[in-house]
């Protein structure tokens, strides 16, 4: 894959024939046999340019196909739809390639109409798609944004094989927006006859289709026999119950009736599950590119001055709160989670040390402490990390009032600015690609930092955003001078310390006997919970 | 009739509307923004900005509540941000399973319920009321989860006789529906055990009792009609007589051989827990039988009242037990 992504200048102007699926199938791979997975929510669309959470994200990617994909269970990029691409020597222009004889689930083949009409749906404003901004980079989208043209400028059909590209400024981060769902290539057809109602009945290129959906109750997607990669995917299906609350689907599964329960391991359970060998050894752990931190608004007295943020980044003892969560996470010393590419190794971040954090609090003048609000999300475990976070500010003299409220409400609060802290659980960033500067623009970034954004510590420093434009206008993400780049930004954010990067949640999914696979696969960094185009079963 | 119907429809009417206007107005009190939480975390302002005007989320609130009224008058209940689809398509889906639920939940309430609370009554004060009642105490206190986790524990994951999760066949009704009825039986149990107990302590059934019949079914029509007369008693006695058990403390009157006395022409008698329910056994009266109406021909020993003392009493308890086996 490092060979794919090489530097600009070998790339530009050159087409990358023989982009071979570096992944190699595991050979003991069977076909055929159902799985059943649980979740407790209902799916609330299969539109893939409406789906975004966490449920319907693997679901989306089983059913669509967009021009680029990820090597099963890891972060590499590789080609999907798109055969080859060329990449032009200033950055701006990708010319794609597409694979012939792909077809959609209803029989027709996919074309370059499609991802043209594909990209200007998602982009779109009657689409209300919460990922129209990822594509912020093609030109013409703030015309089509506005709604002054009904397509994007930027995208233009050479033939019917053959799609090109503009950007209006070099992008590092293109290619993986051209693997988000987001980017999903569907028929315009179906779409034109369902409406908004699209999301109901998906039809895409994917290696699953929709075979059938009863709302409230299940899914079932059915194998896409025609599916363009050869021989995946293994299973003839996957089952979907929904309304299922966690302790049951764990019942069910140690019963064998359910394969993996979506939702994961409930809490309450999770010592017992982990301390029984024979079900700890279906636990497969992974990380995943997701950091809990606390938001400390710079905006508001006294969390203003520098000495006030770090003494507060210091009182904090992160082992403990791992702790409240029974060791699902490790403890985290930066912004960006150690599964991110331009992860700063040896970083120790604040360490933990109420002596320091009193002599910080003391060079700001607050001797005697202060008193501010802390809000947080009201459900399990939420609280109770707040009130650790609570005890230990409460140990450097400070008063820390706990605001708990409905998701919707705390994010309104950040948003607005009037939260001195919060603590992102429950709503913390999760990446959307795994590209370092996902974790900065939207959150670390002035453009966050704007009314309702969910830049939540109000932080704004021009430099560092400099450095971050810098980084993003290379071509290849994944050029280490690039990644340098990102590591220096993060680090020279964490001098300033607007967060508390509390730790690093880790994932666990369960998996029935029967289920083989990668372990990788089930703690797929992009397909969550499971990549169902790979894994298989046992009879 | 009508006019009354008219008055109280026009008044639920108001009501759903009141009720309508504070949850639409909760809407606007509470500090969220549905147009952010459709739009996501990585929304640009111009798509936010574009969702609100789409949705007419900038229009001041009277107007959009005039818009969801009309629409929703017309059965049009828009569309759930959360979940991508017509309102009225959600609830549609999930209403059979609800009403299906429902009815099976409320079938085991009652099912359960007044089964608990009669057997609770007929035997009061004894351990099998004690323990129904308990029951019925932790049944109503017990949360939901705990119980439907408890027979999920015990009847689908240890026996397997009922699926543990999901909907279509019958089995798949089962536990939810005890679970519900389990939930709802505590109340009516009591309901109905304190009712039947008030009920049973009415003077009309003692005097009923005192006259003689028999809790049980004893249909003899060979023998004849011998009336008890209970004028011979005093109302006190006669209120605190206890028929057929022997308590301690309470016993005050025997009965010795007491039967149902046939009451002429009244199909209740024929009632197996209650030959005396008929409202000519008025309490604190005499009572006899209607003249001139033919006896029921039905039972057979002697009535007698006898005043008697404790070890007469017993005495003649025993006896009569014996004769009851008999």
């Amino acid at each position: 894959m490092k060979k794919l992504l090489l530097s600009t200048a070998l790339l530009a102007a050159m087409a990358l024939p023989g982009l071979a699926q570096d992944y190699t199938p595991d050979p003991d791979a069977t076909p055929g046999g159902m799985i059943t997975v649980t979740y407790k929510d209902d799916v609330a669309t299969l539109d893939p340019a409406i789906g975004y959470d966490w449920q319907n994200w693997s679901m989306i990617k089983s059913l669509f196909d967009g021009l680029l994909d990820y090597v099963p269970g890891t972060t590499e990029l590789r080609p999907g739809l798109a055969e080859s691409y060329e990449i032009s020597e200033n950055g701006t222009v990708f010319t794609f390639t597409l694979r012939e004889g792909v077809k959609f689930h209803n029989g027709r083949e996919m074309t370059a109409e499609d991802v043209k009409n594909s990209l200007d749906r998602v982009t779109a404003p009657e689409t209300q798609s919460p990922g129209a901004g990822f594509f912020a980079s093609i030109a013409g989208f703030d015309a089509i944004s506005s709604g002054d043209a009904d397509t994007l400028s930027g995208v233009e059909v050479v033939d019917p094989e053959t799609v090109k590209i503009t950007l209006s400024r070099p992008d590092a981060t293109f290619l993986h927006v051209m693997a988000l769902n987001f980017a999903s290539i569907v028929p315009q057809e179906t779409v034109a006859e369902h409406g908004t109602d699209f999301g109901k009945h998906p039809i895409g290129t994917g290696a699953f289709k929709l075979d059938e959906w009863t709302i409230g109750q299940r899914l079932v997607f059915a194998k896409n026999e025609d599916y363009w990669r050869d021989g995946v995917p293994y299973l003839d299906g996957v089952t979907f119950e929904v309304g299922q609350e966690p302790i049951v689907a764990l019942l069910r599964l140690q019963q064998g009736e359910v394969d993996v329960p979506g939702d994961g391991i409930p809490p309450a359970k999770f010592q017992e599950v982990m301390g029984d060998p024979d079900q700890a050894a279906r636990v497969v752990e992974g990380g995943q590119p997701h950091t809990g931190y606390i938001t400390l608004n710079v905006g508001i007295e006294p969390l203003d001055k520098l000495p006030v943020l770090e003494a507060i980044n210091m009182a904090i003892n992160k082992e403990r709160i791992t702790q409240i969560i029974n060791g699902r996470a490790v403890p985290a010393s930066q912004p960006l989670p150690p599964t991110m590419p331009g992860y700063t190794d040896g970083c120790d971040g604040f360490a933990f040390d109420v002596e320091a954090a009193k002599a910080k609090l003391a060079e700001a003048g607050l001797e005697d402490g202060f008193s501010t609000e802390l809000y947080v999300m009201n459900t399990d475990p939420n609280p109770r990390i707040a009130q650790a976070i609570q005890q230990d500010l409460k140990a450097i003299g400070v008063a820390v009032e706990i605001r708990s409220l409905a998701q919707a409400n705390v994010i309104e609060a950040g948003g607005a600015g009037q939260a001195p802290m919060i603590w992102s659980g429950g709503m913390a960033w999760i990446a959307d690609f795994p590209d370092p500067s996902n974790f900065y623009g939207p959150i670390l970034g002035c453009a966050g930092a704007g009314e309702g954004g969910w830049n939540w510590s109000k932080f704004c420093d021009e430099c560092i955003d400099a450095m971050a434009t810098e980084a993003d206008s290379m071509t290849d993400p994944s050029a280490p001078e690039r990644l340098e780049m990102w590591s220096d930004t993060y680090m020279k954010v964490m001098e300033q310390a607007p967060w508390v990067p509390v730790f690093n949640e880790q994932r666990y999914t369960m998996k029935s006997t029967r289920m083989r696979g990668d372990d990788a696969l089930y703690v797929d960094p992009v397909s969550t919970p499971v990549n169902y185009d790979y894994v298989y079963v046992t009879e | 009739m009508a006019g009354y119907l008219t008055r109280r429809l026009i008044q639920s009417a108001l009501i759903l509307l009141g009720v309508s206007f504070i949850t639409f107005v909760l809407l606007f009190v509470l500090p969220a923004d549905p147009v952010r939480q459709i739009a996501g975390r990585s929304a640009t302002a111009q798509t936010v900005e574009n969702i609100r005007q789409q949705l007419g989320l900038d229009q001041p609130m009277l107007v959009q509540y005039w818009r969801y009224l009309t629409g929703l008058l017309q059965g049009d209940m828009g569309r759930s941000y959360l979940q991508k689809t017509e309102v009225s398509t959600l609830v549609a889906s999930r209403l059979p399973a609800s009403l299906l639920l429902m009815a099976g939940g409320i079938a085991c309430e009652l099912l359960i319920g007044l089964t608990f609370g009669v057997v609770a009554a007929v035997y009061r004060g004894r351990p099998l009321d004690q323990g129904l009642m308990v029951m019925s105490f932790v049944a109503v206190s017990a949360p939901q989860f705990v119980v439907g986790l408890l027979l999920l524990y015990v009847f689908a994951v240890q026996l397997g006789w009922f699926p543990i999760g999901g909907y279509g066949t019958a089995a798949h009704l089962v536990l939810p529906a005890v679970t519900l009825g389990i939930m709802g039986s505590g109340w009516y149990s009591r309901m109905m055990r304190s009712s039947m107990v008030e009920v049973l302590r009415q003077d009309y059934i003692r005097t009923a009792r005192g006259q003689g019949p028999d809790p049980r079914p004893h249909p003899d029509p060979s023998r004849p009609t011998q009336r008890h007369i209970a004028h011979h008693r005093d109302d006190r006695d006669r209120h605190r007589h206890i028929h057929g058990r022997h308590r301690r403390g309470r016993v005050r009157l025997r009965l010795a051989g007491h039967r149902a006395v046939g009451m002429a022409g009244d199909p209740a008698r024929r009632h197996p827990r209650d030959h005396g329910r008929h409202h000519g056994f008025s309490h604190g009266h005499h009572h006899r039988q209607p003249s001139g109406r033919p006896h029921y021909p039905a039972h057979r020993s002697t009535h007698q009242v006898a005043m008697s003392s404790v070890h007469d009493r017993h005495r003649r308890f025993k006896h009569h037990q014996q004769e009851r086996n008999t």
